[in-house]
């Protein structure tokens, strides 16, 4: 759709379209000092990108138009720096990550993998703002971001006001924390202007899952659902339903999803459902258990007098994440996560799969 | 007098019932017979024994809560007096806190004592500070106490937590005040000092009693007005840590029934003492079961149920003209 006008272009404006593209190449330049985002914009395919703005994006909150290509972008909650990174565009602020493995004060570990492949001076590597205790906007501000994404983030009304001020902002789509990863990576592509390049990462990655799927045949047609399980506390848990990115990728890798999850997933917006373990035999049309938690948990899970009763547990094929692990952050895939840990999680599910 | 204690006797035991009945599972007569005899190895089955100590504990800390409401309102003179007013909550709150923080602990198991211990030192030092000064250990200034104390140890325990995400997920299970993972292998050691506590509290009613009319009048009426506060405050400590240790920080039990007990029975302490011991433990039971029930397949804490019926409660009492005469 963003590609017609620019097909009506005469020839004169195109001349000024590339001269004017030209010219804030040269400024941003001039102005950062840097030369990776500016280096990448310049390119010809990014200048049919700037032809086509404004881009709006419908979420939640309503429309948010972007004027221009974004130069700075600043990103809340989850996956949407790495899907950015994968696109070739290096963040201004991101959240600091302080769930399962990270590095360097709060980055996931592909993330700086990422980073450090693309050789991003230390000056430009994206700051860390902390949204544990609601979204720092102060840090955010500070990055002069002239787009703030939150496609994977449970941004509210009121965050979503504050942060419209600093900048055109978007959040999430449909579901706070849960909208599908090729959505995300979708919207995240046509935000910066590169629909293309995004087409191109979902194809890619989609490639990727396949692959890894078919090492493990074992796991074709099971069905898998994702948990929550805390050790310390067995008397009920939490359910991950069909809205959630989670349970979605495991369709991804050639599974099903169980009749009970359908079912618990009708009654909820939510991405997730609290169950009381007194319904824990709901589940027994469950296969394989995906879960995050401690080393202690599957042999807790079995001596549990009402969990023992799911059959995936009482037979032991439940893969549980550890939740200091690299692996705990991948389970909610990122175009970056997707690359590097589907092999390792196509086979943890093979393991399981095998007990079934 | 009697009549009302009957007929809460009788609720009680009615609460009790439904608490086996009724669970976020619905199950059927026949299951619970064999729940009571048989070993059947059903899931229903299952669900109906898990609910004996949940149950258990429900009595436990509600008998154990109320009648701490009651002693920490009688020896305050304030009627807002409870657990968390002065600090008990907060302090059993910060020191699990640092133990998951820093010394990685996971179980309830652990809980249970590093709660107690925090509690217990909590109330120790509001007692300390409260008894600053010549005149001693005054109404007012356990309050204060209580309140400053409350707030600095709430503080530090979220900055503490700010910056550690998994510390918040373990601690949020323990933080919303709940009797679902009841196991009588946990209540067992604290059972001695909630008992402890209990006795210490009956044997004093007649002293707080004194006190209500006031410090000066009581020692009129030759009472060791100190040993009696301080007796007092030894039994609440008891009690509040021994709870707060098993279920986690449960609000509104210790503020609301002393009141409603007040409300039936009049201000004679040596009564409301004796109900208290009633209307805890069916306000904490009947609020666990309406949390399975509401919620289903879902459970709601019980912590949050009385908090839920707890603040209207306490509003309606609060524009009461006899929420005054404490």
């Amino acid at each position: 759709m963003h590609i017609r006008p620019l097909l009506s272009l005469t020839r004169f404006k195109r001349a000024i379209a590339a001269i004017l593209v030209l010219a804030s190449a040269l400024f941003f330049l001039g102005a950062c000092g840097s030369s990776s985002q500016a280096g990448q914009s310049s390119q010809s395919k990014a200048s049919e990108g700037q032809g086509s703005f404004p881009v709006k994006i419908d979420h939640v909150y309503g429309t948010t138009s972007i004027p221009s290509k974004p130069k700075r972008i600043a990103t809340v909650g989850w996956a949407t720096p790495d899907n950015l990174i994968a696109l070739g565009v290096v963040p201004v602020s991101i959240q600091k990550n302080s769930f399962g493995k990270t590095v360097d004060g709060g980055y996931l570990p592909w993330t700086k993998d990422a980073l450090d492949e693309m050789h991003v001076a230390k000056a430009d590597m994206p700051k860390l703002h902390d949204e544990s205790d609601g979204i720092d906007v102060e840090a955010i501000a500070a990055s002069k971001p002239d787009l703030i994404i939150g496609l994977l983030s449970g941004m509210t009304k009121k965050q979503y006001d504050t942060l419209s001020k600093i900048a055109p902002t978007i959040a999430y789509q449909e579901v706070a924390w849960g909208d599908p990863w090729r959505k995300v990576i979708t919207s995240t592509a046509k935000a910066i202007g590169e629909p293309e390049k995004g087409k191109q990462l979902i194809a890619d990655l989609e490639e990727r899952i396949s692959k890894a799927g078919e090492t493990q045949p074992a796991i074709k047609g099971k069905t898998a659902a994702v948990m929550y399980f805390d050790a310390s506390k067995l008397s009920k848990f939490s359910v991950y339903t069909t809205s959630d990115a989670r349970p979605q990728f495991l369709n991804d890798l050639g599974m099903e999803t169980p009749e009970s999850i359908k079912e618990d997933s009708k009654s909820t917006k939510n991405f997730y459902k609290e169950i009381s373990s007194e319904h824990a035999d709901r589940y027994k049309d469950v296969d394989i258990i995906v879960t995050y938690g401690t080393p202690d948990l599957l042999e807790a899970m079995r001596k549990d007098p009402l969990l023992s009763k799911i059959p995936a547990v009482e037979r032991g094929s439940v893969v549980v994440i550890d939740n200091d692990s690299e692996m705990a952050n991948a389970l909610d895939p990122s175009a970056l996560s997707i690359q590097k840990t589907t092999d390792a999680y196509a086979q943890l599910l093979g393991e399981a799969a095998a007990k079934v | 007098m009697v009549l009302s204690g009957l007929i809460l006797a009788v609720c009680l035991v009615m609460v009790c019932a439904l608490s086996l009945v009724f669970g976020s599972r619905s199950v059927s007569p026949s299951d619970i017979l064999h729940a009571l005899s048989a070993s059947s190895d059903d899931i229903a089955v299952s669900a109906i024994r898990l609910r004996i100590p949940r149950t258990v504990l429900g009595l436990l800390v509600g008998a154990g809560l109320g009648v701490a409401g009651t002693l920490m309102q009688g020896i305050s003179r304030n009627p807002l007096a409870d657990p968390s007013i002065l600090g008990f909550n907060t302090g059993a709150a910060l020191a699990i806190v640092c133990s998951i923080a820093f010394f990685s602990l996971s179980t309830p198991a652990q809980y249970v004592w590093v709660g107690l211990l925090g509690s217990a030192t909590t109330a120790l030092v509001v007692w300390a500070i409260g008894s600053l000064g010549p005149s001693g250990p005054s109404p007012l200034r356990l309050t204060l106490a209580g309140v400053v104390i409350s707030s600095v140890l709430g503080s530090l325990t979220s900055a503490i937590l700010l910056p550690r995400i998994n510390v918040i997920s373990s601690y949020r299970f323990w933080q919303v005040g709940g009797i679902s993972g009841a196991r009588f292998d946990l209540m067992m050691p604290v059972l001695p000092l909630l008992a402890l506590g209990l006795i210490l509290a009956f044997c004093l009613t007649p002293g707080i009693n004194a006190l209500t009319l006031g410090d000066q009048m009581a020692e009129g009426l030759g009472m060791h007005v100190g040993r009696v506060r301080s007796l007092a405050w030894l039994a609440a400590i008891l009690l509040c840590a021994s709870c707060t240790a098993l279920a986690g920080p449960i609000g509104f039990v210790g503020l609301v029934v002393p009141h409603v007990a007040r409300l039936l029975i009049g201000p004679d302490y040596r009564r409301i003492m004796a109900l208290s011991i009633l209307i805890g433990p069916l306000l904490v039971v009947g609020a666990d079961v309406v949390g399975r029930i509401i919620t289903r397949p879902s459970d709601v804490e019980v912590g949050i149920v009385t908090a839920l019926i707890g603040a209207p409660v306490f509003v309606i009492l609060a524009g009461h003209r006899r929420t005054a005469e404490v």
